[in-house]
């Protein structure tokens, strides 16, 4: 457009030139500084725009209501429980039964043997159950049915059944330590994904998270997606706890408790990496007997109280050792299985 | 202005429609406060349109492969959700209750106002009253949600994205004419007002 025609409409409907009176955009502010420079003589028209840009915005402004941070929350948690409870009744129902005609019956009759031999093959290979394994500081990685991946830490194991049905939710029990990547499926399936443990049963949409459940306790540290966690005696979903990215849930006792964390230490694992984050020797202990299988032995009980953070390569445990006895002013010993910590005899 | 914001809508658009909840997570966090926002301005059921925007994400997600591919992912939430709404609620105008101006302007659009001055202010409001529905909400769409032409002619229904252009050229032109209409007939008490500022209204 000519500069010398810019009429106060002109300007005021120029998204740059709003931009700049809004002062939002730097680009806008050099192009228009430099325009009011150039263009003295439309000093009253550049004027009169920007006192309507102005007002026009102050008007709206003083007429629009927002939401409120628990408005916000509320619905989020409104939809988020929506979803989950859609996905579980998303399985497609079968199409209805059509008559058939009588000339077709005896193909139907032989159609019928050959589905009813199949559906006896199916329902017995489905009885099949595979079960995963892994040893002391061995991981594995798994490729389920449904292509979904699951990473098995040490000394764990995962078991599911040979067979997956479209219109059953996809089922894996699970004691140890694993990391899901789980697989989004189609309309036409029921999407539910169920991590079964001791503790706590975990239902699922596609997303990625860490789990769990040794000795009794059982955590969730989720890195993407949405799951909603219960009581693994809580049949009828009575507590449900749904986790959003970022969030750790930990079962203690009968209570499922939620903290955020980064989620990328929970699973450092997976690149072979041990990590601690201020945790004491005894969980440190729980973690070296989980993974290892190591029997960990404290002089003094005080010593287990002890706090430690750090990370070490999961095939370096040496490594471990020292930079628990340089920061703690510990001695640590390992004799075959069993590892003796001390005070420094220094 | 946006084009990295247009472009992750894009990318958190194309994942939604493969079913993922944490690209939903990410539209709703974005969207819903200036949905909500909208749907204020179109009606001042507050409950009602937070079910309705709680529905509309609902069903975002269970229709996610019915979804289609879209540029303007929030021009196409606003068209939407505006359908939504109008389902609900039989009568919709774009006539938002005035409320008293409670709310502070930065120190430099204040000084701007005063040198507009309470008549003219008030003459704007006037003005803004004799507009039609569709153009209060175009200029809400412009002037506070920063919405581009594009995503006004998709949300105002406009074949082209011309067409939203020249609504606003000749809303402002309405307004300015309103304002200088009532200007012409004054009382000497606010013409004296004026001389004193000519310079701010008059060529």
């Amino acid at each position: 457009m000519d500069d010398q025609n810019y009429t106060v409409e002109d300007l005021v409907t120029d998204p740059s030139f709003v931009r700049w009176v809004k002062g939002s955009d730097p680009q806008a502010q050099v192009f228009w500084e430099n325009w009011k420079k150039q263009h003295p003589e439309k000093s009253t028209e550049l004027q009169e725009a920007r006192q309507l840009v102005v007002a026009l915005y102050s008007f709206n402004k003083s007429n629009v209501a927002e939401a409120n941070p628990q408005e916000i929350n509320n619905s989020k948690n409104y939809i988020q429980r929506k979803i989950l409870d859609q996905s579980a009744k998303s399985a497609k129902p079968r199409p209805a039964r059509q008559l058939i005609p009588l000339t077709y019956l005896r193909a139907a009759v032989v159609t019928l043997l050959i589905a009813s031999g199949l559906i006896f093959w199916w329902i017995n290979s489905a009885s099949n159950q595979l079960i995963y394994q892994t040893g002391y500081g061995e991981t594995k990685s798994i490729t389920l049915p449904d292509q979904s991946v699951v990473t098995l830490n040490a000394n764990s194991s995962l078991r599911t059944v040979e067979i997956w049905q479209d219109d059953q939710p996809r089922e894996v029990w699970l004691t140890g330590e694993a990391y899901f990547e789980v697989n989004h499926l189609a309309e036409s399936h029921d999407k539910r994904f169920i991590v079964h443990t001791e503790v706590i049963d975990v239902q699922v949409l596609g997303t990625k998270f860490n789990l769990r459940q040794r000795r009794n306790q059982a955590e969730v540290v989720l890195a993407e997606g949405l799951v909603s966690v219960n009581h693994s005696e809580d049949k009828n979903y009575q507590e449900t706890q749904t986790l959003r990215p970022g969030d750790r849930l930990r079962s203690q006792d009968k209570q499922l408790i939620i903290s955020q964390v980064d989620t990328e230490k929970y699973s450092s694992w997976r690149n072979n990496r041990l990590y601690f984050e201020e945790q004491t020797l005894t969980e440190i202990a729980e973690r070296l007997q989980d993974n290892y299988g190591l029997e960990v032995t404290f002089e003094e009980s005080a010593l287990a109280e002890l706090e430690f953070t750090g990370s070490c390569p999961t095939d370096n445990l040496p490594l471990l050792y020292e930079a628990l006895s340089v920061s703690l002013d510990l001695d640590i010993q390992q004799r075959d299985n069993s590892l003796l910590i001390r005070k420094s005899q220094k | 202005m946006g084009s990295i914001s247009l472009q992750s809508d894009y990318q958190h658009w194309q994942q939604l429609r493969q079913g993922s909840p944490s690209a939903l997570e990410a539209i709703y966090d974005k969207f819903f406060p200036e949905l909500f926002r909208y749907g204020l301005q179109l009606v001042s059921d507050r409950s009602l349109v937070q079910d309705t925007l709680q529905d509309f994400f609902v069903e975002l997600y269970t229709n996610a492969a019915q979804l289609s591919e879209v540029q303007q992912v929030r021009a196409y939430l606003y068209v939407c959700f505006r359908r939504k709404l109008l389902l609900r609620q039989k009568s919709v105008a774009f006539t938002p209750e005035s409320q008293p101006l409670d709310f502070s302007p930065s120190p430099e659009h204040q000084l701007i106002l005063q040198q507009l001055g309470e008549q003219q202010m008030n003459r704007l409001k006037e003005a803004l009253l004799n507009l039609t529905d569709r153009q209060r909400e175009a200029i809400f769409l412009r002037y506070y949600q920063d919405m581009g032409y594009e995503e006004i002619a998709e949300v105002l229904s406009l074949k082209k994205v011309k067409y939203a252009r020249t609504l606003m050229y000749r809303t402002i032109a309405e307004l300015r004419q309103h304002m200088t209409k009532h200007a012409s007939s004054l009382t000497l008490y606010s013409t004296l007002f004026f001389i004193s500022n000519r310079n701010t209204y008059y060529k």
